[in-house]
């Protein structure tokens, strides 16, 4: 009796690396994410092929069973991998993907699965983007498994909702132990004399409570800030970063700005500053600020260093400061 | 569409057939050129098709053949297979300077020929086409698990790994000892 025909095999380690790369760059992000499983050589191959994403996004909710991954993909995929810790089932949605069941096909010991899979993902795909979000204040030594693999991020948010307060404790832990380009800090804080001189960032935006950061030296501190976003600075702390821009170095500060209920009198923010009319257009004022409102008060200031002009429009509850070079006078 | 037929081993090829080539007549008479896989079936292809290739395309654009040098001197490619070339030349021709679909449904689903037709595509070097086979070789394992990936792509245990290793290394000693007494061998 003839034997049935054998499936036929397909040897991928028979091509040679270049290819291989190919094939698993063309894999969905689970399934390349399997393969990196089956062997040290797998996960070599996986590494090697520079498998590109989007963003991966370490959540840590309000609820510790929501806690979560996120990974957004080149090819549009956008996966969510359950990190709840062992002492809480998960709560999942059906797309939802079981973290401790992804864990369990790693090879490689760990005394908390989260930790396990997180430093599995971070060494062998590449994320253009990782970030964190802090949804809660993190009590638990357990929660802290992130800390041990990673502490430099692109983007950390801080963000509590429902009346939430953080502790300066806290706060200092978590800006001590990340350092990222991006801070998004919307919290409640009571303590009213604490201080934080943060630094080296280059995006940075504060709402609920604003006393806390220090904004004394505050563009000397993060010379490479691009732009930043403060929601109830007092009018006299708004006027002393106007004149650090205008009495300091050349930077990249592309816009400040400031928000509040109570408003922003001018006498306030431009005390002790020398202000030029604006030449620009209402047309030109509304596309360089996408609000612009006609009766509000829109002056030129210049920085000493190099003669920069930047724009300052105050308008009922904001004030908003746009960095302007020759090009763009020109563009506009 | 470029048609073939059985081609021999010596060095005048049987006169091949030809399909008609496009739809719209071209405004210069086109070039063309043959080529000829394990099987020595030789196949004639326009050099717009053949612009897909950017092994054959460096090998021509300095050759200046005329019709009948060409026709007398097929590209051998003794290490593809005859109907894998011919897959080759078909979609070359089909995409004959045609903007590539981002998808290409026409490709063998049967592993052993997408794995020729990968390596085949990869040495020709067709960019577009290799991409949609490299796609299409990573869709036979989607939504698998991960033993099952292991059993469709052979994919070692890190014992095997290790295993075959050793066996690579005491075979590679083996060799360099008989090397060594043969060399002493001849000394004597």
């Amino acid at each position: 009796m003839n034997e049935p025909p054998r499936d036929p095999k397909f040897g991928l380690l028979k091509y040679p690396f270049e290819l291989r790369e190919q094939v698993i760059r063309n894999m969905e992000f689970i399934d390349a994410f399997y393969f990196s499983t089956l062997s040290k050589r797998s996960k070599q191959m996986v590494r090697s092929a520079r498998y590109q994403t989007i963003r991966i996004t370490f959540r840590f909710e309000k609820d510790c069973s929501m806690d979560k991954i996120e990974i957004e993909t080149i090819k549009g995929e956008r996966l969510k991998i359950s990190l709840s810790d062992f002492k809480n089932s998960p709560k999942r949605d059906p797309y939802t993907l079981d973290g401790l069941e992804l864990a369990s096909f790693i090879k490689e010991q760990s005394e908390d699965y989260r930790k396990k899979l997180c430093a599995h993902l971070l060494s062998i795909f590449h994320f253009n983007s990782t970030e964190v979000h802090m949804g809660r204040n993190i009590k638990h030594l357990d929660d802290l498994y992130l800390w041990k693999i990673r502490k430099q991020f692109d983007s950390v948010d801080l963000i509590v909702n429902d009346g939430l307060h953080i502790t300066p404790e806290y706060l200092k832990f978590v800006l001590n132990t990340t350092k990222a380009k991006k801070y998004f800090m919307y919290f409640k804080m009571d303590d009213l004399n604490f201080k934080y001189q943060l630094k080296d960032c280059e995006y940075l935006d504060v709402g609920g409570s604003i006393q806390w950061l220090d904004t004394y030296d505050f563009l000397k501190r993060n010379p490479q800030i691009i732009c930043f976003t403060l929601d109830d600075l007092p009018g006299k702390q708004v006027n002393n970063l106007l004149k650090q821009w205008i009495n300091g170095q050349v930077n990249g500060l592309e816009s400040m700005e400031f928000f509040n209920s109570v408003g922003y009198p001018d006498d306030v923010i431009f005390d002790g500053i020398l202000t030029m009319e604006t030449k620009l257009t209402e047309e030109q004022a509304n596309d360089l600020f996408g609000v612009w409102d006609n009766d509000g008060t829109t002056v030129n200031i210049q920085r000493k260093i190099d003669g920069q002009f930047a724009t300052v429009h105050i308008s009922h509850d904001v004030c908003l400061v746009h960095m302007r070079k020759e090009k763009d006078l020109f563009e506009l | 569409m470029s048609s073939t037929e059985q081609g021999t081993s010596s060095a005048a090829p049987a006169e091949p057939t030809t399909a008609p080539e496009s739809a719209a007549a071209p405004e210069v008479p086109e070039s063309f050129y043959y080529v000829h896989g394990k099987d020595k079936v030789v196949h004639k292809v326009s050099a717009g098709a053949l612009q897909h290739s950017a092994l054959i395309h460096g090998m021509i654009s300095n050759l200046g053949y005329t019709e009948e040098q060409a026709k007398a001197n097929p590209f051998p490619f003794e290490n593809i297979d005859g109907d894998i070339l011919q897959m080759v030349v078909d979609w070359c021709n089909q995409h004959k300077g045609k903007p590539t679909p981002p998808e290409d449904t026409n490709l063998p689903k049967q592993k052993e020929k997408l794995f020729d037709l990968v390596l085949a595509v990869n040495y020709l070097e067709i960019k577009e086409l290799l991409t949609y086979c490299c796609k299409q070789v990573a869709m036979m394992v989607k939504g698998k698990s991960p033993e099952e990936i292991r059993e469709i792509w052979m994919i070692p245990t890190d014992a095997e790994d290790e295993a075959a290793e050793k066996e690579a290394k005491k075979r590679a000693g083996k060799e360099a000892a008989g090397e060594t007494a043969a060399a002493a061998g001849d000394a004597k």
